[in-house]
């Protein structure tokens, strides 16, 4: 359950499992790793997901405006990188603060299963969401068997 | 007593069904209000759900995969009729402004 908190108390101490939360991205960045991943800076969480015609990579980076966003694809390898300054508003004094400012880059091999042309990205409600298309190569292909 | 325990299991059980997320939260004070700010990624500009009773704040969102839920406790000096919130780029801006008897007025002195 929920602790019931003030919006005065200080300091934070994870009364609501959020650590939890953490190691379950974490846990999801790790498979993801396992398989594709291969460079990265900063934290964000993220969800790499393989679809039947696709890859979906979406990251959650709420606040970050388009400009600082940056995706790309260079020699079958998607690199993905955002940045998020989180400033104080002016006159007001921090009570409480979770929110940090966020620097990320991760970087994904594809190598073949990707189609670099059928790429997009899109930037809706702090959520970055990377489509790559896959490669004919990588889609799976039933083949016909005749009798002979 | 058996039965009691086996419907705490099912509660307990019920309760690990819904996967809840407590968003990251700023909390800013001056003179005349506090500003919440929260990290909502997923949520649409219409999704978020604030709540002000009594002297209890809640954030609630639905998001693909998990419910974001806060609850925060608000002093007295908030004036519930002017709380306002907006929500963009998934971050929650909540509006807290101070009832006039809390906020610091300037008394003019004057010579006699």
């Amino acid at each position: 359950m929920f602790e019931y908190r003030s919006l005065l108390d200080r300091p934070f101490t994870d009364p609501f499992g959020w650590d939890d939360v953490f190691r379950g991205f974490d846990r999801i960045l790790r498979d993801a790793d396992r398989d594709i991943g291969l460079a990265s800076t900063g934290y964000a969480p993220a969800r790499f997901d393989e679809e039947t015609d696709k890859f979906v990579l979406r990251v959650e980076v709420p606040g970050v405006a388009e400009k600082d966003v940056h995706v790309d694809f260079h020699d079958g390898v998607l690199t993905v990188s955002a940045e998020r300054q989180v400033t104080e508003p002016e006159g007001f004094t921090p009570r409480r603060r979770e929110r940090g400012s966020q620097k990320f880059s991760r970087s994904y091999a594809l190598g073949e299963r990707a189609d670099a042309e059928k790429t997009t990205a899109e930037l809706k409600d702090g959520v970055l969401a990377v489509s790559i298309g896959k490669a004919a190569v990588a889609q799976k292909k039933s083949i016909a068997v005749k009798a002979a | 007593m058996l039965g009691i325990t086996k419907s705490k299991n099912d509660a307990a059980r019920k309760a690990d069904d819904k996967t809840f997320a407590a968003p990251a939260v700023d909390v800013y004070e001056n003179d005349n209000e506090f500003l919440v700010l929260a990290d909502l990624p997923g949520v649409p500009q219409d999704g978020a759900e604030v709540t002000l009773e009594r002297d209890r704040l809640v954030l609630q969102a639905p998001a693909p995969g998990r419910n974001y839920r806060r609850e925060f406790a608000v002093p007295p000096s908030v004036d519930a009729e002017a709380v306002s919130a907006s929500l963009k780029a998934g971050v929650l801006t909540v509006h807290l402004p101070k009832r006039a008897p809390y906020k610091p007025r300037q008394i003019a002195v004057r010579t006699a």
